[in-house]
């Protein structure tokens, strides 16, 4: 996918029809768009978005006001007002003009009615030269670049931090497995779990009373174990909203004068707390990996000494002397002659003198095991003593970590005390609830938990009733058959998650290496980062030989969630040409797409902004930044500079008398920036300025 | 990747030959499914390929 150009008409601050076009050529891959804040450029995201989706990006407030008003307020009543985006770009030698169309007809009292909501429309021309109007349209789309992986590619770059949050591991989980193509993969899990009860009731009808009684039990399970999915759900969405509004009231507290330093103590503390949480939870996880693969040895102390000394005792006995030879012996009794010359005759003293010899020589075999077996026996004793260490130090570490939590907990419940305290009426209240908020969580946090135990618990008696549905005698063919029915479906599915699940962990470890080599380009710390077997990405540095995981400043947070995107962008083209795409790969099948990102600088300081400009153009072959005039010149500019293909400055006019007018200037020139629109409206403009060069 | 290839071959060829086709069928039809963006009565259809390859 190559965009090509964008057209707005109507749509929201763009009154008349405004068309940009972007940079294509392979040097040259950035187009970058200047506005001021509130001029347009969230805007311009939500066309892309909305006309290839039908969807917004979280920012984008009233999304069902898509008119523009000074339009709107100007049509006369009765008459039909249509905002318009469209779309042109190129996928695999065919261009598509992608066109999506709102229309409402304005009564009399100034109400909208529908006319025509959210249209899609897409013209494709063939290489020919050909141009035809596809029928099914959101296919089309969705074959190209589906709406699951959109958000990696159209987003808002102050937001784009959010990856790294908890709430967004299943968005990463989700776009691995479109970018591999497994939806229908895991379309057909989910149907076979369906299509399997269906079955299992159509055995229930024909089965003998006790498996009746089995599946009637499991049936049940079932039902349970859904309801409390349901409810985990739930009390997660419920978390979530907690979440947010949490992140809101502190925001608002660090906007009062009265609560702003009390905040930003919380917020170091706060900080502190999650750096040293990562911390102990690298730490378990350590011990838990030590204890998984050496903890035996923890339990074996009187065995290797007893070893030792079983061995050296029979040595002692002479039972195992290693010189004697079982087949040395058995030679000598068979010549009926012993090394020194007596003759050995059955039933004389020397033969049997000689023959117990036999008896108390070991097999090579054995005696070699039991060698080996002494050696190896003071090997693990020193490895014993090596994990002891290893657990004593990491106690006193996991210790040490606890005491500061236990401080950190009460300086930042002193924090809260202190901002319950203070005289404004408005921070109390903020306080207060947040307080409440945060409590909130916790008790969801608990509730989850318990959940999570009960399914379990559900998820064993339903495997139980399963083998006992399948061991339970059957009475005849019809339900012999219904039963191979139940089980096919069974083993099916099994089959289908099996190879879900090792497609994801392969495409998983895949992104791993490419972040990692992404984010080494762009951060200058030592960090390590990765995309885990949760699907959580992470920082980690080095302490010694392992590594601990670190709390990610915003800018850390913003460069790892970067790094995703582009490699993710470079695993869709990999993808292109590995094999997959035959005839028979229905579904998204890999290509080559644009970044398109409004405000990528927003929250970072300037060492940040430097090498983020410089690792934007490497993201993607194409790279559309939508930015601020702050944001964007100086040293992004700089940084850009030479790959840039077209500038775009978007020119806001605003009603506010008062405000001072700005220009920006660009390649030696200027042009308007924010201008007085002389009236009540408000409204924007784009111009395409140049072609970056200086 | 290639060691995933093989381990997915390994999981098709350790599966029965009932589980193998029914794989093959529902496979097929979730991604003709998809290619024509439809999930209604597909759980029947599923059933319906299912009591085909298990008569």
């Amino acid at each position: 996918m190559r965009l090509l150009s964008l057209s707005v008409e109507n749509f929201r601050q763009f009154c008349g029809p405004y068309r940009i076009r972007f940079a294509t050529s392979e040097d040259r891959n950035v187009t970058v768009v200047y506005g001021a804040n509130g001029a347009g450029k969230t805007t311009f995201l939500n066309a892309f978005t909305w006309c290839l989706y039908d969807k917004f990006t979280p920012a984008f407030e009233k999304p069902d006001h898509l008119i523009n008003e000074k339009t709107w307020s100007e049509a006369s009543a009765g008459s039909d007002v249509s905002c318009k985006v469209v779309v042109e770009f190129d996928h695999e030698d065919r261009r598509y003009v992608v066109q999506r169309v709102t229309t409402r007809r304005k009564q009399e009292s100034g109400e909208s009615q529908v006319v025509r909501d959210s249209e899609l429309s897409i013209d494709v021309t063939e290489e020919s030269g050909s141009t035809t109007r596809v029928k099914i349209p959101d296919q089309i789309i969705g074959q190209i670049l589906p709406s699951r992986l959109s958000s990696f590619f159209f987003f808002d770059g102050e937001r784009i931090e959010n990856l790294v949050k908890p709430e967004a591991y299943q968005e990463i989980q989700d776009a691995i497995k479109t970018v591999l193509g497994l939806e229908a993969v895991e379309r057909a899990i989910k149907h076979l779990a369906t299509a399997g009860k269906k079955l299992e009731s159509e055995l229930k009808e024909v089965a003998t009373p006790e498996t009746q009684k089995h599946i009637a039990e499991k049936q049940s399970y079932e039902k349970d174990a859904e309801t409390k999915r349901e409810d985990k759900i739930k009390a997660v969405s419920n978390i979530e909203s907690l979440k947010k509004e949490q992140g809101a009231i502190e925001e608002k507290l660090r906007g009062l004068e009265e609560a702003k330093r009390l905040q930003e103590k919380r917020d170091g503390l706060q900080k502190e707390y999650d750096e040293n949480e990562a911390s102990i939870v690298a730490a378990r996880k350590e011990v838990a990996r030590k204890c998984s693969r050496h903890g035996y040895l923890a339990f074996s102390k009187n065995l290797f000494e007893s070893v030792v000394v079983a061995l050296n005792s029979h040595r002692d006995k002479g039972e195992i002397p290693s010189p004697m030879k079982r087949q040395f012996v058995e030679d000598l009794l068979e010549r009926a002659e012993c090394i020194c010359g007596t003759p050995l005759t059955p039933g004389t003293g020397p033969y049997d003198k000689v023959k117990s010899w036999k008896d108390r020589s070991g097999l090579a075999d054995v005696e070699e095991a039991w060698t080996r077996l002494c050696a190896h026996a003071e090997d693990l004793q020193s490895a014993r003593e090596e994990l002891f260490q290893f657990l004593s130090e990491k106690n006193s570490f996991l210790a040490a970590r606890a005491a500061t939590r236990t401080l950190l907990r009460q300086r930042l419940t002193a924090v809260g005390d202190a901002l319950g305290a203070t005289e404004s009426e408005e921070v109390r209240q903020l306080e207060e609830r947040r307080h409440k908020v945060v409590e909130q969580e916790e008790q969801y946090k608990k509730t989850i938990w318990n959940l999570d135990r009960e399914l379990e618990e559900l998820e064993k008696h339903i495997k139980d009733k399963e083998r006992q549905i399948q061991a339970s005698q059957v009475q005849e063919t019809k339900e012999k058959k219904a039963r191979l029915r139940v089980q096919a479906a069974r083993r099916a599915r099994e089959v289908f998650e099996k190879i879900l699940q090792l497609r994801t962990d392969d495409v998983r470890c895949q992104l791993d290496e490419r972040i990692k080599s992404t984010y080494s380009k762009i951060s200058y710390k030592a960090y390590t980062p990765g995309l885990n077997d949760q699907f959580h990405l992470e920082l980690t540095k080095a302490i010694g030989s392992s590594g601990e995981a670190v709390a990610k400043g915003t800018g850390e947070n913003q460069i790892l969630s970067l790094s995703f995107v582009g490699a993710l962008a470079d695993l869709a083209r990999s993808r292109l040409g590995d094999g997959s795409r035959t005839s028979h790969a229905i579904g998204f099948q890999g290509g080559i797409y644009p970044i398109v990102m409004d405000s990528p600088f927003g929250s970072l300081d300037e060492n940040y902004r430097e090498q983020v400009a410089g690792a934007i153009p490497l993201l993607a072959p194409q790279v559309i930044v939508f930015v601020t005039k702050s944001q964007g010149l100086g040293e992004v500019r700089e940084k850009f500079l030479p790959r840039i293909g077209i500038e775009a400055v978007i020119t806001y006019f605003t009603p506010k008398p008062e405000v001072d007018e700005e220009e920006i200037a660009l390649g030696g020139k200027k042009y308007p920036y924010i201008q007085k629109s002389g009236n009540a409206n408000e409204w924007a403009i784009v111009t395409e300025v140049g072609s970056g060069k200086k | 990747m290639e060691n995933t290839k093989t381990q997915i071959e390994k999981i098709l060829s350790d599966a029965d030959e009932t589980t193998r086709k029914v794989v093959a069928e529902v496979f097929k039809l979730e991604q003709e499914a998809l290619h024509t963006s439809t999930s209604y009565g597909i759980v029947e259809e599923v059933v319906g390929r299912i009591k085909d390859v298990v008569k």
